[in-house]
């Protein structure tokens, strides 16, 4: 079987999200269990040149767009590690930018058209290039239109006439909307812009394209795929995701064990184990000393992610001030919407002692956060999968999260589950509620050898990427069914 | 404020930055107003959009509320209006520094909210006014003129990122809409299906132009008469068949104007305000104009304020509909040349029935033949196809009609087998077996049915009393019911039936009934005059047959006769032979009684008798005896030719020296060319010299006085055949070419005296030889008759033994046995 994970980010090459872990450990946790799979995405200026030198010279391509077409080349390299070829679609007007998306101030006024070149490139190239996948499998709204080429305008053509597709939402929250007059130059006809197909609220909906077109759907674990079967999390596109259940599933993503490992972690100033953990401690003064903190044993709260509503960083702002009065010290990391950084700012202005804020995407201090802190905090209002609380526990920091999601896949209450638990929950969306989690963790941390198991219990679950990797084969080998001539 | 130039500059900096970013316009403003906001220590900076039409202000983004709520605040600031209103129409900053105790004359209450001072500056460039800025304060607060320049100047910036946003999406909507022009013109232009390419034409532009509902009216048949082709869109239930009767109303309008009619206001048409009471806030409708006439029209209705049809929508559609138009002539015009294909074929169709059918009839002139042919020819499918068909005749006494044949299926079951019967049947049924199972169709029973002429409610009695073919689609019970039971021919009722009388010199000989019993289809005009055709055709063929009858007839008695006279004929021939055979040996038997005579009792005086002169004499004379005997032999005998190797010139030879006294004593001279090479051929001598006898005397007697009779031989000419030819001519003047072609003729004789049989017997013993005789006749010179005979004739097995002779001994073989005998 021949897979290709067509993804707008993809780690190690571009990040901004989950979304890049995912799309870069799994093509190498495929490739792990015998699976042969490539992965493309598009060449931004971030994308490190020298560390990921080009094989051979780029293939170039031709890109029709609406009455116009547009040039662009494949480029490959094979320094991705893992086995995995890489593929980059180039095209320095839309992607040699300093973002990926949009600068800080929003989105980029052309993404439609720069996600619309990538996945019509990806089609071209695979046309041109004689290459043939038995899936390409898609990830959120910038390759959603990949289902839709598959089904529409290169149906029947070689070499998609089998091709199964799969398409994984990994945040809902973000739907790719754009202007209904974006759907020629997407080189589709009127008759797919409708309330059944690609319409959604007079504009152009690209998540709900790929929702339609895919031959199986899937979310990052099975209570995202649940909760966005309804209003509350279903952003409008409930129903379309309810009519589509049977083709939904949930997988929740694994880590990437050589990247995310206390043992061999080369981020962190001391490494550890369940079974010795007198490196957590010095990884601890280390965090402690590098954020300009004051040594001492009150427990380390580390947060890290996207500053929005979505990641909670409203309850966050609402309990600040009460937070800053915990016998805690908060480590926060990250960047996101203006009015939440300068809260945190404020709040760290406010008690420097206490909290300190880095507005920065940091992989070293996010390691380095994930092994000095002793409880992490995610308070998310939704979470598709959520990566962090997975790295906590591997790294034997305990989780405060909201049941939803991959959060209430990953974590179980400590005070439910006495003897399974792993960190501390709450349900309800409310201040309230989310003081009473940190509380109770409070009051366990108190209590070291009961703490010491429930850090113990986090650090022996197996969050490998060959089981999620395995769970994707049996997708694709639905797909594939579906795409078959007799059903 | 900004207090400083520097401040000021940074300020107006950080704007330009913003606005020149590649960012969302909605975003880029939202940023603009929160950094104002924070920069101007407004508690609120908000951006209200100026309405594509008229001035209305609408607000679009705030420093307040997100981008998305501040989209769905639903409230318009009209022109003079609040403050907003005033700044707008006085295209200057309006300020209001406390509209808590003086508030504007027709204050906003939305606009105002809780806000103690508000400035609002117009948003602008030098031609254009795309909205306002608002700046309020929940405190009172008082700008400076430096102030009021420096938010002018923002103001615009602004204004240059709206107008630009404006031009990117004019462009790139205009790519859009060229692209679906573009396809739609394709896909129009593919095909002459109306119905699909409106359908196509329908969904494609509801969608471009963000309409809610679509329908299009096509003119019918009558002139103003529109009738909805399709609907598109209506997704709100009821929605269409509310808009029904103002929609007609409206569609009747443009398509008599045959102009487009664009709603948006009460300006614009009366109807506006029926529209808005069912829910609509615009409406486009367009004719569909083809060649100056409006062949129907399509409406748009839009249900959302926000979206109001243009004049850019206008021209966009009039480009469609005249593609539309264009198409549904072109499909009108290929649907005519359809019909007028189809109309040829049908009649093309029709004419190759009646070949088939007309050459069945005259493939057989037997009357019993002929008729089960033609009442096939009526229920076969290859034919006209009726399910059943009764040929009545006019009955002897001339008053009724009598049911003479009938064929047809009895049941459903035995239809489907005369309709898999193969359709050469009606073509080869004059012959053997096709004949037989076109008889074994007739009915057997329809011996007794009989329709008096007198009957005026039958179809049928009717048909031959007008002389017109006559039809009805109801049942038995009204038509040629009354005779139809008694006969049985109609048992169940036929849907629809018909008769057509057959008609020969203005008299009804009869008529034929068909029905479509188990076809169901009704009997139309066209079938009528089919079968009206078919009927002249069958009268002709029944007369043919009738007068092939008689003449059969008539035949018979000539043959009759002509044995008789043959019989008397030869009794003649034999009495004028008889008289001929005692001229002929009279001489012989005076000489050989003379000679015997002076044998008996020598000349007085004389010397001795020379007896053996005189024996030799009276011996010559009794061979000549014996060969006229010999000769007279052949007449007696049978014709029947007793073929044998012949040499043809022996023959020749042996007849004319028959005749040498009789062409010395008429100074005739003759020429005699025998061909040396002539081959043996298997002939009757006899019969040979026979043939050479009567032409050889036929000559004689032509020339009468004098002439020159020329005999010859050769081998035939390939083009001839393998065999010999002789020629005998005579240069006794010809005969008169009025008559030559009689010359064959039994009986027929130019000559005072003779029967008229010679030349016949001649033609049927070359004809018996398989040869052939020819008459070159040249008026006032003489005649030539040639003989052609094979070397094998074609009958009487000789040729099989000659060929086994040949086998055996060769050519030569036969040659010496031939002239041994």
């Amino acid at each position: 079987m021949k897979v290709l994970v067509a993804s707008s980010e993809i780690v190690p090459f571009a990040k901004t999200g989950g979304l890049a872990d995912v799309a870069g450990a799994l093509p190498k946790a495929l490739r792990r269990i015998g699976v042969e799979a490539d992965c493309i995405l598009p060449l931004y200026r971030c994308v490190d040149r020298d560390r990921f030198a080009f094989t051979g010279p780029g293939q170039p391509i031709l890109v029709p767009l609406g009455n116009r077409e547009e040039e662009g080349t494949v480029e490959v390299t094979d320094a991705g590690g893992g086995g995995v070829r890489a593929f980059f679609v180039r095209n320095d007007g839309y992607f040699d930018r300093e973002f990926l998306y949009g600068t800080r101030d929003g989105d980029y006024v052309d993404n439609s058209e720069r996600f619309t070149f990538f996945c019509r490139a990806v089609m071209e190239w695979i046309a041109r290039s004689g290459r043939r996948y038995d899936i390409i499998h898609c990830n959120d709204w910038q390759t959603a239109l990949l289902p839709v080429y598959v089904k529409t305008l290169y149906a029947g053509r070689e070499p998609f006439r089998g091709t199964g597709t799969v398409f994984t939402v990994h945040n809902l929250g973000y739907q790719g909307l754009f202007w209904n007059h974006d759907l020629p130059m997407m080189g589709l006809g009127w008759e797919l812009f409708t309330p059944r197909g690609l319409e959604f609220y007079g504009k152009i909906n690209l998540m709900k394209a790929g929702l339609l077109y895919a031959d199986v759907l899937s979310t990052v674990s099975d209570t995202y795929s649940r909760e966005i079967q309804t209003p509350e999390y279903g952003y409008g596109l409930e129903g379309v995701l309810y009519e589509r259940r049977e083709d939904l599933y949930g997988i929740v993503n694994g880590i990437d064990d050589e990247e995310w490992h206390p043992v061999t972690d080369r981020w962190i100033a001391a490494n550890y184990s369940a079974d010795d953990l007198s490196g957590k401690a010095a990884c601890r003064r280390d965090l402690l000393s590098v954020f300009g903190l004051p040594q001492g044993d009150e427990p380390v709260l580390g947060l890290i992610g996207r500053l929005t509503g979505q990641k909670g960083f409203d309850l966050i702002e609402r309990i600040g001030e009460w937070l800053a009065e915990q016998p805690l010290r908060v480590v926060i990391l990250g960047a996101g919407e203006r009015k939440y950084e300068e809260a945190m700012e404020k709040l760290g202005r406010k008690y420097p002692d206490r909290i300190v804020i880095r507005i920065a995407y940091d992989n070293a201090l996010a390691h380095k956060i994930e092994a000095g802190s002793d409880m992490y905090l995610m308070p998310s209002r939704y979470e598709p999968c959520g990566l962090n609380q997975i790295y906590s526990l591997k790294y034997g920091t305990v989780p405060i999260v909201r049941e939803t999601g991959g959060l209430a896949d990953t974590v179980a209450d400590a005070d439910e589950n006495p003897a399974e638990g792993t960190g501390f929950t709450f349900r309800r969306y409310e201040a309230e509620e989310l003081k009473g989690a940190v509380t109770r963790a409070l009051a366990a941390y108190a209590d070291r050898p009961r703490w010491d198991a429930i850090v113990r219990r986090g650090m022996a679950l197996d969050f490998s990427w060959e089981a999620s990797a395995r769970a994707y084969v049996d997708l694709y080998g639905k797909a594939l069914r579906k795409r078959a001539p007799n059903g | 404020m900004a207090e400083t130039p520097h401040t000021r500059f940074t300020l107006l900096a950080r704007i330009v930055e913003i606005s020149n970013s590649n960012i969302q316009v909605e975003n880029r403003l939202k940023h603009i107003c929160d950094f104002l906001s924070r920069e101007t220590r407004s508690d609120c900076v908000c951006i209200y959009r100026r309405e594509v039409r008229g001035e209305d202000l609408a607000p679009w983004v705030s420093s307040c509320v997100e981008i998305e709520e501040c989209a769905m605040m639903d409230f318009v600031v009209r022109p003079g209006e609040g403050v907003s209103g005033k700044a707008a129409m006085k295209r200057a900053p309006v300020f209001f520094p406390d509209v808590k105790t003086t508030p504007p004359t027709f204050a906003v209450s939305r606009e105002l909210r809780d806000f103690t001072s508000i400035l609002s500056v117009p948003v602008m460039d030098d031609v254009y006014l795309y909205g306002v800025m608002n700046f309020s304060s929940l405190a009172p607060s008082s700008p400076t003129e430096r102030d009021l320049a420096l938010l002018g100047s923002v103001a615009t910036v602004v204004a240059g990122t709206i107008r630009n946003s404006r031009l990117y999406n004019d462009a790139r909507k205009r790519v859009s809409e060229l692209i679906t022009l573009n396809e739609i013109g394709r896909v129009i232009s593919s095909t002459f299906e109306v119905k699909g390419s409106l359908g196509y034409v329908a969904k494609t532009t509801l969608r471009l132009l963000s309409a809610d509902g679509c329908t299009v009216r096509l003119a019918g048949g009558g002139r103003g008469v529109l009738k909805v082709a399709l609907d598109e869109g209506y997704s709100r239930p009821g929605f269409r068949r509310e808009l029904r009767s103002v929609g007609k109303a409206l569609a009747m309008r443009i398509h008599d104007e045959k102009r487009p009619l664009l709603i948006n206001g009460p300006e614009d048409s009366s109807l506006h305000s029926i529209l808005v009471a069912h829910g609509v806030s615009s409406f486009l409708g367009l004719p569909i104009v083809s060649q100056g006439k409006s062949v129907g029209t399509i409406s748009y209705y839009s249900a959302s304020p926000r979206q109001q049809f243009d004049m850019e929508g206008v021209h966009l559609m009039q480009t469609v509909c005249s593609q539309l138009a264009n198409m549904i002539g072109n499909a009108s015009i290929l649907r005519e040349a359809q019909r007028l294909a189809q109309e040829n074929q049908v009649k093309v169709q029709r004419i190759s029935t009646l070949y088939d059918v007309a050459r069945a009839l005259m493939s057989t002139v037997k009357m019993e033949r002929l008729l089960p042919i033609m009442l096939y020819a009526l229920i076969s499918p290859g034919g006209l196809n009726f399910s059943r068909a009764i040929l009545f005749l006019t009955a002897e006494d001339g008053d009724g009609l009598c049911a003479r044949m009938a064929m047809g299926p009895r049941d459903r079951q035995e239809a489907r087998r005369i309709g898999r019967l193969p359709r050469g049947l009606l073509g080869d049924g004059a012959t053997g077996a096709a004949g037989e199972e076109i008889r074994n169709l007739l009915w057997s029973d329809v011996g007794n049915l009989r329709i008096p002429l007198s009957d005026a409610s039958c179809l049928v009695a009717r048909a031959v009393k007008e002389k017109r073919s006559v039809r009805t689609e109801s049942g038995c019970g009204e038509g040629a019911g009354n005779a139809a039971p008694r006969g049985g021919f109609c048992g169940s009722h036929p849907a629809s039936f018909a008769a057509v009388p057959l008609v020969v010199k203005g008299d009804a000989r009869g008529a034929i009934y068909v029905d479509n019993l188990f076809q169901g289809r009704p009997i139309t005009e066209e079938d009528i005059q089919l079968l009206t055709m078919f009927a002249t055709k069958a009268s002709l063929a029944m007369e043919n047959a009738s007068l092939y009858e008689s003449l059969e007839g008539a035949l018979d008695t000539v043959r009759t006769t002509q044995d008789r006279l043959v019989q008397s004929e030869k009794l003649m021939a034999l009495g004028e032979m008889a008289a001929k055979i005692a001229h002929e040996i009279k001489n012989p038997l005076t000489a050989i009684g003379g000679f015997a005579r002076r044998i008996v009792s020598p000349k007085p005086g004389g010397g001795p008798p020379p007896f053996e002169r005189y024996a030799r004499i009276i011996l010559k004379e009794v061979e000549r005896l014996e060969r006229i005997i010999n000769e007279t032999l052949y007449f007696s005998r049978e014709r029947i030719p007793a073929f044998r190797i012949a040499n043809l010139n022996d023959e020749i030879r042996e007849a004319l020296s028959m005749f040498r006294e009789e062409l010395d004593a008429a100074r005739i001279s003759t020429v005699i060319d025998l061909s040396p090479d002539l081959p043996f051929i298997s002939a009757d001598p006899d019969q040979l010299r026979q043939v050479l006898w009567n032409l050889v005397s036929n000559a004689i007697q032509a020339m009468g006085g004098s002439g020159t009779l020329t005999v010859s031989t050769r081998t035939a000419v390939p083009g001839e055949g393998t065999g010999v030819v002789f020629q005998v001519s005579d240069t006794g003047g010809g005969i008169p070419n009025d008559v030559v072609h009689n010359i064959f003729n039994p009986f027929f004789t130019t000559k005072a005296k003779g029967t008229g049989l010679g030349l016949p017997i001649v033609h049927s013993i070359v004809e018996k030889h398989g040869g052939t005789i020819h008459l070159d006749n040249r008026e006032g010179v003489g005649v030539t008759f040639s003989v052609f005979l094979p070397l094998f004739p074609k009958e009487g097995g000789t040729g099989e033994r000659i060929l086994e002779q040949l086998r055996k001994g060769g050519m030569n073989g036969i040659g010496s046995a031939a002239n041994q005998g």
